[in-house]
């Protein structure tokens, strides 16, 4: 009988303390809630010029209409080919319309 | 021993339940829990019920600053003209025999690093695509690799569930010389890269980003709010804070992170299905993820909201339409290999997914990735398709500008890598 509501007890202790984690954790969000909700933060619509105002502030020659092209000479990805394809055949003028450095 | 036998009776004492005192006091003990457990029930619910207030207070307060769309806001920009991109083929990189996994720009923009099936990890000179190193791995089931800013170090890892750095300065060509190997992870890792050259950061499919530091030759930090695998990690450009990170995953979600604290700072919930790859924009402060469902989409850190969606569904007609850029056209013979034109129908492309993105130095043009489409460009502020990158002959996996903004580099399935570059 004593054993019995012994165990009884005991369960009713685990019940509490789970109920009582529980509780920790829905605070716990609760705070991080908090803290966002507090967070501060700008209009999309600025987060958008900012974004815009950096593709418009910033060199980019892949787009030759708005930056134009790169001096000949100041592309080390070109240059290397160019040289190299000048080494490969140094009498023949190249097809592709490259220029060819003699 | 004794000290042992003290633990061990220490241990069982707490457990044994108080009985006597128990029958003693018994209605009143009762009572107390009764009471107890009513009271924290109440706390419950009072917490619950303030949960939900505050979920709909930080709701309405994204809501009210979402007020517009880039698209909207760009409506007065230029549209860029067609055909006009600049982009062409320097060279092939040519040397692996088995599938890219990955490869990146070293800092300078003049090496690169690649990581192949084949089991080797090969440094090339970005110029010339002559080999400077090469890298035998121990697992050849490879996933990420990445070189450190001083050039000096890289770093391996795959579905060995390890991460194994090397140095690379010793004059051999062929070396493998590993300084440490990151054990700790209880998945594969999927991504990982240099915070600086004496930390790397680790992303895995056991749910966890983890920090590591390799003079200490041990994980530093467990980021572990995802509840799926986690798919990529990307770290914030110099010009964005230095200690933040982001991360997607098969969760659905994109998380921002910042090294010296062990929880999320911002979260993005972007689409049911997996989030494969995330990208910062060039001054870091939106990221950009591309999700299974073939959709790219944009969210501002600063205003917390998404901004920008791309779905090529949308660009069905655009992409037919725009000119492609082949590399056979204009330096290489056109082989009898060359992949014919993709027929593009809508269940084709329900199937595509974003596998990664980049963007050109002034972030006007999105390169992105797609599973069987290959690599398309992006206007970033119009949301069209400006072109395609095409010339590999399988699956290409990642897409990557390099540094200094003249090169774009891309990896593939066909066992080589290709540079493209302004004239």
């Amino acid at each position: 009988m004593t054993q019995t509501l012994a165990i009884e007890q005991q369960q009713q202790q685990l019940m509490v303390k789970i109920k009582y984690l529980k509780l920790k954790r829905i605070n716990d969000l609760n705070e991080k809630l908090r803290s966002e909700l507090g967070r501060d933060r700008i209009t999309a619509s600025n987060a958008c010029l900012s974004l815009i105002n950096y593709t418009t502030n910033h060199t980019d020659y892949t787009l030759p209409d708005v930056w134009g092209h790169l001096e000949p000479g100041k592309n080390h990805f070109r240059d290397a080919v160019r040289l190299r394809r000048a080494n490969k055949h140094p009498t023949q003028s190249d097809s592709a319309g490259c220029c060819t450095i003699v | 021993m004794s000290q042992s036998y003290e633990m061990e009776t220490f241990n069982i004492e707490p457990t044994q339940p108080i009985v006597p005192q128990y029958i003693e006091a018994e209605d009143p003990n009762a009572l107390n829990l009764t009471t107890l457990n009513e009271e924290i029930q109440q706390k419950v619910n009072f917490a619950r019920q303030e949960t939900k207030n505050l979920y709909s207070q930080v709701d309405k307060v994204k809501q009210n600053l979402q007020d517009a769309n880039l698209f909207e806001m760009a409506n007065n920009v230029q549209q860029l003209n067609t055909g006009t991109i600049n982009l062409s083929p320097t060279i092939t990189l040519k040397g692996h025999n088995n599938k890219i996994a990955d490869f990146r720009w070293s800092k300078d923009s003049n090496s690169i690093l690649s990581a192949s099936q084949d089991g080797f990890l090969l440094l090339w000179d970005s110029a010339t695509g002559l080999k400077k190193k090469a890298i035998p791995l121990d697992s050849q089931w490879i996933l990420s690799c990445a070189i450190s800013p001083n050039g000096k170090v890289v770093a391996s890892a795959g579905l060995n569930n390890n991460c194994t750095i090397y140095s690379i300065s010793g004059d051999s060509m062929i070396q493998q010389n590993v300084q440490t190997i990151f054990k700790g992870h209880t998945c594969y890792i999927s991504d990982i890269d240099f915070l600086d050259d004496s930390n790397v950061l680790t992303s895995s499919g056991d749910m966890t980003c983890a920090l590591w530091n390799i003079p200490k030759a041990k994980r530093v930090r467990e980021f572990t709010d995802h509840l799926g695998d986690v798919l990529s990690l990307v770290i914030s450009p110099e010009e964005g804070n230095k200690n933040v990170f982001s991360s997607c995953g098969s969760d659905g979600y994109a998380y921002i992170w910042d090294i010296r604290e062990p929880g999320a700072i911002q979260h993005f919930y972007v689409s049911e299905c997996d989030v494969s790859t995330v990208q910062f924009f060039k001054d870091g402060n939106s990221v950009v993820t591309g999700s299974d469902d073939g959709i790219i989409n944009v969210f501002d850190l600063r205003s917390d909201c998404p901004i920008a969606s791309y779905s090529l569904q949308e660009s069905l007609n655009a992409i037919t339409n725009q000119p492609t850029y082949t590399a056979s056209t204009i330096e290489y013979v056109r082989s009898p290999m060359s992949p014919k034109s993709t027929v593009i129908s809508s269940s084709f492309l329900d199937n595509q997914g974003v596998t990664s993105i980049d963007f050109s130095s002034s972030g006007r043009l999105m390169y992105a990735t797609y599973t069987d489409l290959g690599c398309v460009v992006w206007d970033t502020l119009k949301a069209s398709v400006v072109g395609k990158l095409e010339g590999h002959r399988d699956r290409v996996t990642k897409v990557r500008s390099s540094p200094d903004g003249l090169g774009v580099c891309t990896g593939s399935w066909d066992t080589t890598l290709r540079i493209w570059s302004p004239k």
